[in-house]
């Protein structure tokens, strides 16, 4: 494996970790009324791998995150959940990414949408009596607002990356080395 | 992936999308709430069963006393108990309006509905 590839997997996972660790401390706190509800932090390093790295990496990043965050967190059951909802919402984002007319909004809009479904789909494989279609559409209103902010989150990255003010065109990404 | 920093036009369908849904889903739950009857049976706090008002049957629920419920016509009851003053069984039927509660024997019949 080339070892920059590794080295910019390894730096994002980590990344990850920190921030969904940070927002487990705080979501309680920032956003007590709604349970469940998460702005989604750890999306931000998915929304970055999937427009910087190849999208086999971004699936290693999603996959490493998930588990290591699921140990450190001493919640193994939380796996299922995160697995199925960051693969819907990888899958969801790394299709619309395509679409030429989504900016970096929609497409994390979408994902946050998709994260969402794909965690309702597991509980209800789990829990086939549970009324989750209400909690559903909770969840997808909620991905309105989230989604926007991990976007708002990782385009100011992906600006500083980039190192601009103003057009793509021409510019290299600092931390991929890809042109834009 | 085409990198864009800036919002678009497509992202407002994206979000429209995505409300829409979120709309549709709760107006197809809310409607399916009030079309299948169920009741909830609880003894304890504890969930024992579900019963959908449209079949029908008869079963007991042993606890501190002995409740016969009964389903039938798109109703239930606790027909017979041997509590102190079986208020339970003179609360009647329910079609899923509300409650009937067995203080001794620890048992509710509570209304619940199935979206599904």
């Amino acid at each position: 494996m080339d070892i920059r590839r590794l080295v910019r997997c390894a730096l994002l996972v980590s990344l990850a970790l920190c921030l969904s660790y940070m927002e487990n401390l705080l979501s309680p706190l920032l956003l007590p009324a709604l349970p469940g509800i998460k702005l989604g932090l750890a999306n931000v390093v998915t929304l970055v791998a999937l427009y910087s790295l190849e999208r086999g990496s971004a699936l290693m990043v999603l996959l490493l995150r998930c588990l290591l965050g699921s140990i450190f967190a001493g919640n193994i059951s939380a796996l299922l959940f995160s697995l199925s909802g960051g693969l819907l919402a990888l899958l969801t984002m790394a299709i619309v990414g395509r679409i030429s007319c989504l900016s970096i909004y929609g497409v994390s809009v979408l994902g946050a949408a998709a994260h969402g479904c794909g965690q309702i789909l597991i509980a209800r494989l789990i829990m086939p009596a549970a009324r989750l279609d209400l909690y559903l559409c909770y969840l997808l209103l909620f991905a309105l607002p989230m989604g926007m902010a991990t976007a708002c989150m990782g385009a100011a990255v992906a600006r500083v990356l980039l190192n601009i003010n103003g057009g793509l065109e021409g510019r290299k990404c600092v931390f991929c080395a890809r042109r834009y | 992936m085409v990198l864009h920093l800036k919002f678009r036009r497509g992202d407002l369908l994206a979000l429209a999308a995505v409300f829409a849904l979120a709309v549709s889903l709760f107006v197809r739950c809310t409607d399916a709430q009030s079309s299948e009857p169920m009741l909830e049976v609880y003894q304890d706090g504890r969930l024992l069963r579900r019963i959908y008002l449209m079949e029908e049957t008869v079963f007991e629920v042993e606890g501190a006393y002995l409740n016969t419920i009964s389903v039938q016509g798109g109703a239930a009851a606790i027909i017979q108990s041997n509590c102190p003053g079986e208020d339970c069984v003179r609360s009647g039927w329910t079609k899923g309006e509300k409650s009937i509660v067995c203080l001794p024997n620890r048992l509710e019949l509570r209304p619940a509905q199935f979206a599904d």
